[in-house]
């Protein structure tokens, strides 16, 4: 009779507790710290006052692209164009409760030729040769990311006049081919980002752990925004624009363990702002549509690091 | 020397009848006795429960981790998986266990009869459910070392519970202590320092070790929380606090903490094994000099844990990697002893049939195996290079834990089974069950090994698609399943031979040795 | 090949005394189960087998320390330890800073540049990590060159290593659990060589 109690008791247990733990799906929260380090290394001096400059010396082609960002770009506009916005994949958003992401309109959406081409310089990634796996002697591992993958990334995609240019840059020309290469996909997606310029109005946005103080900004086609960003909250974030279709199309890897070590493109991207700074750039909304500002830095953004800008009726349900 | 004493001193005695103990349990029994064999039955069902549930939560881990890029479980609720198996195997499972065993075996081997202190005992049990229950409930993610700042501010309302758990598992384990070193002491100055049985000296050895250290576990728990709840700092460097406070007082807890299964395990091994041999050990003082041993040096070689987060290596990292090196002479005595007393004589046919004997030999060699294999986790340079934090680390403990004191303490229920049900279990499904424990564990520990040795991290939900991570990874969530498949074998194999397995024999680990091999049950004077 | 230790040869040794020790005492088990011939070793045996023991004890703490005081020496040589991350001190041929956070890393070189997840050195450069824990415990690691270390927030971390000769890049991880993003907290370390 004891036997089959326990028996009983712990078979419960057994699926109560894994339902609990996993079943049940409890939202990702992380409690941030009270004070941040850094600002205290800026008071100590060991880190200079003011933003930083960032190192030209890291290429783009550092961080790589994967070979599915692309496909999964491609399959997410046309859902775009289908109307609604599907999850690919395991791409689960999950944003915590209050994200405030809602829906305006019915979100028919015309995404028009945010093709997703991946343009980085002239394509040839030059990882360390593959993985030597470690010997019994201790030879020294060369643990260089993925083996295979993208290490021939030929310039691919719909005819695509900037991407032909940015193929024969050489490296000082690479920057700017970059450059081209953001603006031209930005005017197709509808919203182009520039470091200045002249602005029909002004906003006021405030990064902290984990959101963003107006996760929803209303526009209007033809309007130049000044976005004044600053990060009040303790640890460093990322800052970027992107087309609903590109969110969408790398959310299949998320979660993956080489997150930070890939590139993906963005209509506009600041990868570093750390506590206490503050950037500006000027946003022209130039058709109507939807747009997603975020910090892509892992969990920030399905913790609620999330916002959308959009247009009159625009505004995707997430 | 006699060698009457001698049976005496190793256990050789036969001390216990079958008998349906279990059968004739009734709920009162259950919740309120205070006969040893009741409580320590109880004890050691709701570990082999614990070790259900940490099971559990280890197939759901492992089968995330079995490819890279799996998506199946999300990081939080990952690591709150984590979190739970390691706190319930250690808290939960192996050391009530092996010392709900020690509680079944003392009264007879030591000569009380009665369990002293058995009114400590319960309430040491019932404050480990409290614990488990709060445990579960506050779902923690914090991993079972929970390290602050980030123990702190892992988010969730009920994350507190988290700590006060870990209050209430300190609670329960000095009460432990109180008992074993009440019942040790009491046999001790009875019989004579000299002529106490070796369950004895690791009983005091035990007792040692957890009213020693349990204190300041019970104080970390309380800190935790009066920092979560914002009153004191003394942890979070954001408000003023230190880690290295954390980890100088956590650990200083943390490294008896695994001793606290090792030394019943070991003294359960002491009991046991001259009873199959039909002979004493090779060594009495050699055993009682290694539990003491053990003892000293288990308090103070605690800096190990946290030597890379140091950025010198001054007097007490070299202190610490001397003496945690002097470590393993305490384990290598033991497993000399173990090691002579099998070779010395012919080792009788019924040791070799029997199944808890085979857990015996098969835990003394994943003894061997982690307990060498630390020499370098020991030192500081190849912590610094490939150990720290890899699976290096998990490989070492889980050969210890897993590999010596699961088996260990599988092999002490297997042999107490015809004493509290009244009959034999199944050969078939116990062999069943430790051939696939040997497998899945050696497996898994091997794959961990070699993961570690390529630098594989600690506590991620997903990793990497490289090829030395891959194929190994899948092959340890394999190892891992079959660990599963023979815990399910051994629930079925004590349940089935409870009401059908045939009935036991007077003594059924009579020595059944071989004629004329000359080994007769007492060496001659 | 060497590692940041200098451990090739230490590191060989080590791992071939650990086999070799644990292959003796596996087959002692074994002899002990099957093979016929008894042996009831004499108490001596055991005094030797312990005289043995430490010397491995004393040969292992001894080693470990000469390689570890030998990677030591530049960091202690340079004043770094003392005073902290100072642009004056002159050892290394480079020096880093580097900031972990929940969850990456930013680096920022001498230069005061920074850069988020990538850090750039020559080959076979001397490279001093000043490494500065944004919130919780963090870890670094560069398994291409062999070294570990855990930092906790407000104390400073120095580690330094000689970056790989073949240009390229290397993974850096975290290796403490500091929260829902350590299993993504990766860099690279970027050996920059024939141009990319």
């Amino acid at each position: 009779m004891i036997m089959r109690l326990f028996l009983v008791a712990g078979l419960l247990l057994l699926g109560g507790t894994a339902y609990f733990v996993v079943g049940q799906r409890p939202p990702t929260v992380q409690v941030t710290p009270t004070a941040s380090e850094i600002v205290n290394l800026r008071q100590e001096g060991i880190l200079p006052a003011g933003i930083m400059a960032e190192n030209e010396e890291i290429e783009h082609e550092v961080f790589g692209v994967s070979p599915e960002d692309k496909e999964m770009i491609e399959r997410a506009t046309e859902n775009m164009d289908m109307g609604g916005m599907k999850m690919e994949g395991d791409g689960q958003m999950e944003m915590a409760e209050d994200s405030g992401m809602k829906a305006e309109g019915d979100g028919q959406m015309d995404m028009a030729g945010d093709s997703g081409t991946k343009t980085e310089g002239d394509g040839q990634m030059d990882m360390a040769e593959g993985s030597e796996t470690q010997t019994e002697g201790g030879e020294q591992m060369d643990m260089a990311g993925e083996s295979g993958g993208d290490s021939d990334m030929k310039m691919e995609g719909d005819a695509d006049h900037a991407a032909e240019e940015a193929a024969d840059a050489d490296h000082a020309g690479e920057a700017e081919a970059e450059e081209q290469e953001r603006l031209m996909a930005g005017k197709m997606a509808g919203l182009i980002i520039r470091d200045d310029g002249e602005f029909d109005r002004e906003v006021r946005l405030l990064m902290s752990e984990w959101t963003f103080s107006n996760l929803q900004i209303d526009a209007k086609p033809g309007e130049r925004i000044k976005f004044t960003l600053s990060n009040d909250g303790k640890i460093p974030h990322e800052f970027m624009f992107m087309s609903m279709a590109a969110m969408q199309g790398v959310n299949y890897r998320a979660k993956r363990a080489d997150w930070n070590l890939l590139e993906h493109e963005a209509l506009y991207e600041k990868s570093l702002i750390l506590p206490g700074e503050e950037i500006t750039f000027v946003a022209e909304v130039l058709q109507p549509g939807a747009w997603m500002f975020m910090c892509m830095l892992p969990y920030h953004m399905q913790m609620g690091m999330m916002g959308q800008m959009a247009t009159e009726g625009m505004a995707m349900q997430m | 020397m006699a060698s009457e004493l001698d049976a005496v001193r190793m256990g050789e005695m036969p001390h216990w009848e079958p008998a349906d103990v279990l059968g004739t349990m009734t709920l009162s029994n259950l919740l309120f006795s205070n006969d040893y064999r009741h409580i320590a039955l109880k004890g050691i069902l709701t570990s082999v429960v614990m070790l259900g549930l940490g099971g559990l939560m280890a197939m759901l881990f492992r089968t995330e981790l079995a490819l890279p890029d799996l998506q199946l479980i999300d990081a939080r609720p990952y690591m709150s998986l984590m979190t739970l198996h390691g706190m319930l195997m250690v808290f939960g499972f192996i050391i009530p266990l092996v010392i709900a065993l020690n509680y079944y075996m003392m009264p007879k081997v030591l000569g009380t009869g009665q369990l002293l202190l058995a009114g400590a005992a319960q309430w040491s049990y019932w404050t480990l459910i409290l614990a488990a229950v709060a445990l579960v409930i506050a779902r923690p993610d914090f991993t079972w070392t929970f390290y602050p700042p980030m123990s702190l501010r892992v988010g969730g309302d009920l994350v507190w519970l988290g700590y006060v758990a870990i209050a209430l598992v300190a609670v329960s384990e000095f009460l432990a202590g109180a008992v074993l070193m009440r019942n040790g002491w009491e046999a001790a100055t009875r019989l004579g320092w000299g002529k106490l049985p070796l369950m004895g000296w690791g009983a005091i050895s035990e007792g040692i070790l957890l009213l020693g250290s349990t204190p300041i576990l019970g104080l970390v728990g309380i800190v935790m929380l009066t920092d979560w709840l914002e009153l004191t700092a003394m942890f979070d460097p954001a408000r003023g606090g230190d880690v290295m406070t954390f980890m100088y007082m956590f650990w200083f807890y943390g490294h008896p903490a695994v001793y606290l299964p090792l030394m019943p395990a070991i003294a359960v091994l002491y009991t046991l094994l001259p009873r199959f041999l039909g002979r004493p050990v090779w060594s009495y003082w050699s055993a009682v000099i290694a539990f003491s041993l053990l003892t000293v040096l288990g308090f103070i070689v605690y800096p190990h844990h946290f030597q890379p987060a140091e950025n010198v290596s001054g007097l007490l990292q070299r202190a610490a990697q001397l003496l945690t090196l002097a470590i393993f002479i305490p384990s290598t005595l033991h497993v000399f002893n173990w090691i002579a007393s099998l070779w010395s004589d012919e080792i009788p046919r019924s040791a070799r049939r029997a199944i808890p004997f085979k857990f015996l030999i098969a835990s003394i060699f994943f003894l061997m195996l982690g307990g060498v294999t630390a020499y370098v986790n020991a030192q500081i340079a190849t912590d610094s290079a490939f150990v720290h934090n890899t699976y290096f680390v998990p490989a070492h403990f889980h050969a210890m834990f897993a590999g010596f004191m699961a088996n260990m303490a599988m092999a002490g229920i297997y042999f107490l089974y015809p004493y509290f049900t009244g009959r034999m279990y199944s050969q078939v499904l116990g062999n069943l069950h430790f051939w696939s424990w040997q497998i899945g564990i050696f497996t898994k520990v091997m794959m961990m090994y070699y993961l570690g040795y390529v630098y594989f991290p600690r506590w991620v939900v997903d990793y990497l698609d490289l090829p030395q991570w891959s194929g190994a990874q899948l092959a340890l969530t394999g190892g891992a399943y079959l660990i599963g498949l023979g815990f399910i074998v051994f629930v079925v194999n004590m349940m089935w031979s409870a009401s059908r397995g045939a009935k036991a024999t007077d003594d059924p680990w009579a020595v059944d040795a071989e004629p004329g091999a000359g080994a007769a049950p007492v060496p001659a004077e | 090949m060497e590692t940041a230790l200098g451990l090739t040869g230490y590191q060989a040794t080590m791992m071939i005394l650990v086999f070799a020790v644990l292959g003796l005492g596996i087959a002692a088990l074994f002899l002990a189960l099957f093979l016929p011939a008894r042996w009831r070793p004499p108490y001596w045996v055991e005094f030797a087998f312990v005289v043995l023991l430490l010397a491995l004890v004393w040969y292992g703490d001894r080693e470990s320390a000469e390689v570890f005081a030998a990677y030591q020496a530049p960091l202690e040589e340079s004043g770094v330890l003392e005073a902290g991350y100072d642009p004056a001190v002159g050892n290394f041929d480079r020096t880093i800073r580097v900031l972990a956070f929940q969850w990456g890393y930013a680096f920022v070189n001498e230069e005061d540049e920074i850069s988020r997840n990538a850090a750039v050195v020559k080959p076979g450069e001397r490279v001093l990590f000043s490494i500065f824990a944004n919130d919780v415990i963090h870890g670094f690691n560069i398994p291409a060159v062999g070294i570990t270390a855990e930092f906790d927030p407000g104390r400073e971390r120095n580690v330094w290593i000689r970056a790989p000769e073949k240009p390229g890049k290397y993974l850096i991880q975290c290796l403490n659990y500091c929260g829902v993003g350590h299993a993504q907290m990766k860099a690279w370390l970027v050996v920059e060589g024939a141009e990319t």
